[in-house]
């Protein structure tokens, strides 16, 4: 891997020259999934935007077995993968909300979907991932993609962390009811006391009973990549990484998606957004 | 050439630029919450319509380049956003390359319309891969019920006819309508991350006031978040505006549209933009 030498360096393949080879990607979502309305957002909770209608197109559950998505994974951005032996930088990027909170940009690296909301023993996830495979600063999402029950439970996970031991047994979050039961909701699992990512996860266990509707859940593996704040409805975060000093590598294969962070919610009404991301190679 | 050498042939580009245009529109009337975004087009419809190049009045109408034609720095007076209390409600224009547009179907049926349709062919961007899709409405329409929603038919970037859009809300308060230059964004069948064509329109209801809806390709170009209220400044492409440096076609038919992504309490009154866009032929 090789840096940017400086400032004029940047300019020069951002323009094309080089090999610099840019993109410069749009993207926007609508607040409806297929033919209905997103559910409604949830006061300081995760939504998904992954099956949100927009262009390029919403993507879809990603079925009972494990799969590992890339660039080509149809709701992603569909980024061109760099070639000649360079790698790929997020450069600068815009993206807008109409709800106040966070919209973040991440990397999906493995994701399995038709667990049950009902089901109270372990659950397989299994896989391995092929990018970011040292774990380090991956995280374990759940993500709702057909409400599961009313009743509050927790969930857990066994997963491997970054120093390859396995059977790792994350801490519980709650999993049902009100706030974490709605379809298009996340519900990041936090790691064990002193771990610092994930390599795999090998189930997840429901805890305290069924959630009473089993629905339709998946588990994701996920690297965040970054978080555009946004300080109200219809607020645009701008972000010139160049002079912030903090150029993101995108890998080679990285499937790019949304997801958000409701703030306080002065509305429950899911968002609409917009993005326009630029990338060169290096 | 194309590509700037380095960071001192970028900065002289937006000192001694190629060419400096002005875009100064108004919108006579207020932009709604209910809808997505308003064109400043501001031209009649196009009936037939055809492919817009920057010859066509509307256009913003740059010079073309002879290398590769660029907005290098935005300078923006803008008045847009503020309700009775004078307060800025965020927003964002986008300059846009408008590619194909038609007009001549209505919001007052249920059948499926093809006046004037499909829309026609592409001179820029042929593919359509990263062409978003909208409809523009060219006289007012209203609808005392709501919810109505729309589907298009449409061809993608791959070429595939017979493409549907997600049906996706048209008029979503009881008794709103459009008016004159308020459009919506056009969501994409799964899979799919551009559009060539649209070949039909489907409203799901008859309203009291059809209007004239036709519908616009076109390529998203610069994003400029809105400034507060009444307030000035240049804005660099590549160190304030997230590296936006895409290069302009030949004959673009460069546009903008205002977007209010806030659908609940977004507002503009009066709203107006007076920029100066600095082009450099590099």
């Amino acid at each position: 891997m090789t840096a940017f030498a400086d400032l004029s360096e940047i300019v020069n393949r951002v323009t094309g020259g080089n090999s610099g080879t840019p993109q410069f990607l749009n993207v926007w979502k609508d607040n409806r999934v297929g033919s209905s309305a997103a559910a409604n957002l949830v006061a300081q909770k995760m939504t998904s935007l992954w099956q949100y209608n927009g262009t390029p197109s919403d993507g879809a559950a990603p079925g009972g077995s494990v799969i590992n998505p890339d660039n080509t994974t149809t709701g992603g951005i569909k980024q061109n993968d760099p070639s000649g032996g360079r790698q790929l930088w997020l450069l600068g990027a815009q993206a807008m909300s109409s709800r106040a909170g966070m919209l973040v940009l991440y990397d999906r690296l493995l994701t399995i979907s038709g667990l049950s909301g009902t089901v109270t023993t372990a659950q397989t996830v299994g896989g391995s991932l092929t990018r970011y495979t040292d774990g380090k600063g991956n995280e374990i999402w759940a993500e709702i993609y057909t409400a599961i029950g009313a009743t509050a439970r927790t969930i857990s996970a066994s997963y491997t962390n970054t120093a390859a031991a396995s059977g790792q047994t994350s801490r519980s979050a709650v999993f049902g009811g009100t706030g974490s039961n709605e379809a298009q909701r996340i519900i990041p699992i936090s790691l064990a006391s002193g771990d610092t990512g994930v390599e795999a996860v090998a189930s997840v266990t429901i805890g305290g009973g069924s959630t009473g509707t089993a629905g339709d859940f998946g588990i994701n593996i996920v690297h965040r990549l970054h978080s555009f704040p946004i300080h109200g409805p219809g607020g645009v975060c701008i972000r010139n990484f160049v002079t912030e000093g903090r150029i993101i590598e995108i890998p080679t294969d990285a499937c790019l998606a949304w997801a958000f962070f409701a703030n306080g919610v002065e509305s429950t009404t899911a968002p609409v957004m917009m993005a326009s991301l630029t990338l060169a190679e290096r | 050439m194309g590509a700037y050498a380095d960071y001192t042939a970028y900065r002289a580009a937006i000192d001694a630029p190629s060419e400096w245009k002005s875009l100064t529109r108004e919108d006579g009337n207020d932009l709604y919450q209910f809808v997505q975004g308003r064109s400043l087009w501001g031209q009649s419809a196009p009936a037939a319509g055809g492919a817009p190049d920057r010859t066509t009045t509307g256009a913003l109408g740059q010079q073309n380049g002879a290398s590769e034609l660029r907005i290098v720095a935005v300078t923006a007076l803008d008045y847009a956003g503020y309700t009775s209390g004078n307060y800025s409600i965020p927003h964002l224009t986008l300059i846009a390359d408008r590619l194909s547009h038609m007009s001549g179907c209505t919001w007052n049926s249920a059948s499926t319309q093809t006046t004037n349709l499909p829309t026609p062919a592409l001179t820029r961007y042929t593919s359509g891969d990263g062409v978003w899709a909208m409809y523009e409405n060219y006289t007012a329409s209203f609808s005392s019920t709501v919810p109505r929603t729309y589907t298009v038919s449409y061809t993608n970037q791959a070429g595939t006819s017979g493409r549907t859009s997600p049906a996706t809300v048209s008029f979503i308060t009881t008794n709103s309508g459009f008016d004159t230059g308020d459009v919506g964004l056009i969501p994409l069948q799964q899979g799919d991350s551009g559009i060539r064509s649209i070949e039909s329109f489907t409203h799901s209801n008859t309203v009291d006031t059809g209007g004239n809806v036709g519908f616009t390709l076109f390529k998203p170009l610069l994003w400029i978040p809105s400034l507060p209220y009444g307030e000035t400044c240049e804005r660099d492409a590549l160190l304030m505006l997230g590296a936006q440096l895409p290069v302009i076609q030949t004959d673009a038919c460069l546009f903008a549209i205002h977007f209010v992504l806030d659908r609940i309490n977004g507002r503009i009154s009066n709203g107006r933009i007076a920029a100066d866009l600095k082009f450099h032929d590099a």
